[in-house]
């Protein structure tokens, strides 16, 4: 009994002593915390909210005779950029009705202005998620001492959605000029004067007419090289290979291909020059195969936040206007299957980024159709009315391919159709119970075809090679569904053609 | 059971009649609508509405957006719009909502109040210089009592005064503000400057007009002797220096002085006008010299060039050859007054040999009148020399003899 007591007064001591110390050292912790911790230096610096990179709308200047002082380049940016920030800022104010950070972009009188507003409307629990899309500022004046310049700002589109507690009342796409008044203070170039204009607006919105009459012959397939699949635009950048396969593809009588621009590694907003040459590259050597390219952009792309919707715009801007006197040029497909979305990002969010997509690269490119590659027939009955042509991909059964293809068809009218991607793996293994096989491919290809021939429908099957390695983000971890992905190509990682290649082959000399 | 059957039975018909009643609103049809009205004017629109549920009403401008909540009565929905919109000046749109649909929409344009103008006014650059070449720009941007930009075309006063005389005339806004570029007086002072509108004015604006660019200038110069001591101080002055309107040029202009000496070497001194003199020092040289000297107000003005003589400050002096001691006494060596001359001044020695080729140099300074050399005997050879010794710009040739004793 005496040992069990001491036992236990041992053990009493050892964990007040261990306790003691781990509080003791706590506490000198917690003080040296404290003592290192204050106000960022940096913060007398007053260098203002630094604008979240995502926010980067279309302007363009007009400088041209303005009265006054002439405009100087680097004041003109000095404008611009808080210009931009005053709207950034004020759409996340009017998200979350906190004035925060008006003050370096608005006049105190303005602002004031602006608060009052945002008060009421926290009061009736209304907030509005808004994002301007393209500025158009005139230049009107410029003081001579630099620090007052007045501009209009024409055809301002903007996005915004109205929402009162958590339920969304209406969403306004709206095209408004503006008379703005900045003054200098401080470093900062503040509006003044924020005023809506009686300039004509002209709606950006409508569609111009785009020739889809060379939809119908399209015979292609869907490209990544066998050995950088998923990065065609990589580190693997092989203009040789890259050769090759179009000779290929070429002498198995297709005439198009689709490629995958992957949004984030071709820098987001910003895009990097490197791999606008590759791509550059990429559509000259397919236009010396006579191949047309359906470039398929915002590859691995997910977020469609308001917040972003002018960080994909400048990203597709910039590869629109980079590709769209290309002759290898065949037109464009917004996004690779965006309804797989609609779960986790919400089928209206996605549906609005679309159509507002759809509108803007109409407008920067107006000789190439637009469409969108949906997964499936069901889903491309989904803003049927706004793009040029319409895609889909099928991977069921072919048996019921006629019946939905035929639904889609009576519903898109005279709107052209493209199968843009199909195809079956022959994988054959633990995954899918040894179910596939190159037999299987081949029958299921020869059905297909002889059904698309049938109903004389464009398409593009999936794809030329099988692929070694399948990256994550493709397929996700599972064995079942990544081992099936190496295995859909006519032609084998080494090089060497499947069975299913001379059904594919379209040759006039097969 | 049959109890629970008719409490889910009576559930589903209140959730039926619930969703029955899910505001169903058949037209909206115009009572009251205002499409133009002033600033801070109530605004309330009025809808007829048949059907049931009340519609919400959107208003939105240049500040922001927001929902206005109906009152119903008699049938008639009335939305009285918050001030913060009846206040701003511009196109105010608005669009009656139900259900996510559009009911209607429409527009109202809200001109700006009467009367009561606000005027805020700025001026830059605040320091201009005289003459007719420079300008300052006053930029007026007046308001409404609701700091609503006027008008364009608005007509306002400016009013100028300039030491005795006024001015006044009128500017027009337009792009939200009125703006007019004053150009410079020929005299240096304030220009104060007004605006005013509708018996409305601004508050006072002063612009300050510099003097503008020197223009040429001459030259003196005060010294206590003409002796080249090496000792006293000669000051430099300007005349009064002024620009082409004849304004005093700007207390502190820098005016540098260049003296270019007989030897060829080139001095700087610099002085800062007041009231349009500028001064500078600079010691006397050691020696007789011939000096110019020239004035600048860089990059605007320079002077004519003056000369400066200074005659030697030493007379005649005695030299004496120790043979004993290979020592060269110089002394005792005296001034204009007799004066001993002062300590450090230096002294400099050339050798010649009897074939008058320079074989040495050797300095040295005075100390209480005297200067005594050790001669360098080394590499000397037998002969007699002649030492040229030049104290202060007075030259005395002294002949001297080393012999082999001597030389040991």
């Amino acid at each position: 009994m005496t040992s069990w007591n001491k036992n236990i007064y041992r053990s009493l001591l050892i964990l007040s002593f261990v306790g003691l110390n781990a509080i003791i050292l706590w506490g000198l912790a917690e003080a040296w915390v404290f003592w290192n911790s204050g106000a960022d230096k940096a913060s007398i610096l007053h260098t203002g909210i630094e604008v979240d990179d995502s926010y980067q709308p279309e302007i363009e200047w007009d400088i041209l005779e303005n009265q006054g002082r002439p405009m100087e380049k680097q004041t003109l940016l000095d404008i611009e950029r808080d210009y931009i920030r005053s709207w950034y800022v004020r759409s996340v104010a009017t998200a979350s009705n906190n004035p925060h950070g008006l003050g370096d972009y608005y006049t105190d009188s303005l602002r004031r202005k602006l608060s009052q507003v945002l008060e009421l409307n926290k009061a009736n629990g209304i907030t509005l998620k808004e994002t301007t899309l393209a500025h158009n500022p005139i230049l009107e004046f410029y003081s001579d001492d630099g620090t007052l310049v007045v501009f209009s700002d024409n055809n301002v589109e903007s996005y915004r959605e109205v929402w009162q507690r958590g339920e969304m009342l209406h969403t306004i796409r709206e095209v408004k000029s503006y008379q703005v008044m900045m003054l200098l203070e401080d470093g900062f170039w503040r509006i003044r004067h924020l005023v809506e204009g009686n300039h004509p607006s002209i709606s950006s919105a409508d569609i111009p007419d785009i020739g889809t009459s060379q939809i119908k012959s399209i015979k292609g397939l869907n490209y990544y090289p066998a050995q950088t699949p998923w990065d065609t635009f990589g580190s693997g950048f092989s203009e040789e290979i890259i050769k090759e396969d179009f000779a290929m593809i070429r002498g198995m009588g297709l005439n198009s291909i689709r490629i995958f621009i992957p949004y984030e590694a071709f820098g987001k907003g910003r895009v990097d020059a490197e791999k606008q040459s590759k791509l550059m590259k990429v559509l000259d050597l397919a236009a010396v195969m006579d191949l047309k390219v359906l470039v398929t952009l915002f590859d691995f792309y997910g977020n469609y936040d308001l917040t972003d919707w002018t960080a994909t715009h400048r990203h597709a801007d910039t590869l629109v206007k980079l590709l769209k006197e290309h002759p290898a040029l065949l037109g464009w497909d917004i996004k690779n299957e965006p309804d797989l979305d609609f779960d986790s990002r919400g089928k209206n969010k996605v549906l609005a980024w679309l159509e507002e997509m759809i509108c803007q690269i109409s407008k920067w490119d107006r000789e190439h159709p637009v469409t969108i590659g949906w997964s499936s027939p069901q889903a491309a009955e989904l803003l049927a009315d706004k793009v040029h042509f319409i895609s889909f991909h099928y991977y069921d059964k072919p048996n019921q391919f006629e019946k939905d293809y035929l639904s889609l068809k009576k519903k898109a009218g005279n709107t052209p159709i493209l199968l843009s991607e199909f195809g079956i793996s022959s994988y054959s293994g633990f995954w899918n119970a040894f179910l596939g096989s190159e037999k299987e491919q081949t029958a299921y290809y020869t059905e297909m075809m002889s059904l698309l021939k049938q109903e004389e429908t464009p398409f593009m099957f999936w794809t030329l090679y099988d692929f070694k390695e399948v990256p994550i983000e493709v397929t996700g971890r599972y064995p079942w569904r990544r081992q099936p992905q190496k295995y859909y190509g006519c032609v084998t990682v080494e090089g060497l053609e499947k069975p299913s290649f001379k059904v594919l082959d379209q040759s006039p000399l097969k | 059971m049959k109890k629970y059957f008719y409490i889910f039975l009576s559930f589903l018909i209140l959730g039926c009649a619930d969703s029955g009643e899910e505001e169903v609103v058949a037209a909206a049809v115009h009572v009251q609508i205002p499409w133009k009205t002033k600033a801070g004017k109530p605004i309330t629109l009025q809808f007829g509405i048949t059907g049931e549920g009340t519609p919400l009403l959107m208003v939105s401008n240049t500040l922001g957006t927001t929902v206005v909540n109906g009152i119903r009565s008699d049938g008639k929905v009335s939305y009285p719009f918050p001030s913060e919109f009846t206040r701003k000046a511009g196109t105010c749109h608005w669009y009656l909502l139900h259900n996510k649909e559009v009911l209607d929409e429409g527009k109202i344009e809200i001109l700006n109040a009467e009367a009561s103008i606000q005027m805020e006014t700025y001026i830059g650059p605040r320091n201009i210089y005289a003459g007719p070449k420079d300008y300052t720009m006053l930029v007026a941007v007046p308001t409404d009592l609701h700091d609503n930009p006027v008008v364009e075309g608005t007509e306002l006063n400016v009013n100028t005064q300039f030491m005795d005389t006024n001015e006044s005339f009128k500017i027009t806004t337009d792009h939200l503000i009125g703006w007019q570029r004053i150009t410079s007086r020929e005299k240096a002072s304030r220009l104060f400057i007004n605006t005013s509108s509708q018996g409305i004015t601004s508050r006072e604006l002063a612009v300050d007009i510099h003097p503008s660019q020197a223009t040429p200038f001459t030259v003196m110069y005060q010294r206590s002797h003409a002796y080249a001591d090496g000792n006293q101080v000669i000051t430099f002055s300007t005349s009064v220096i002024r620009d082409r309107y004849d304004n005093i040029v700007s207390d502190g202009t820098t005016v540098i002085f260049i003296v270019a000496t007989s030897g060829g070497v080139k001095l700087k001194t610099q002085g800062n006008t007041i009231n349009g003199v500028a001064r500078a020092i600079m010691l006397h040289p050691d020696r007789a010299a011939n000096w110019k000297v020239q004035g600048f107000v860089l990059g605007a003005a320079n002077s004519p060039r003056i000369a400066v003589d200074f005659e030697t400050a030493v007379t005649a002096y005695e030299v004496e050859f120790l043979k004993e001691t290979n020592k060269l006494q110089i002394g005792p060596v005296v001034g204009y007054l007799a004066q001993q001359q002062p300590d450090g001044m230096p002294v400099h020695i050339e050798m010649f040999n009897n074939n008058e080729n320079r074989v040495g140099t050797i300095t040295g300074v005075l100390a209480n009148g005297f200067c005594t050399i050790a001669l360098p005997l080394e590499y000397r050879s037998p002969g007699i020399y002649r030492l040229q010794i030049d104290i202060g710009g007075t030259i005395h040739n002294e002949l001297i003899e080393f012999t082999d004793d001597q030389l040991e």
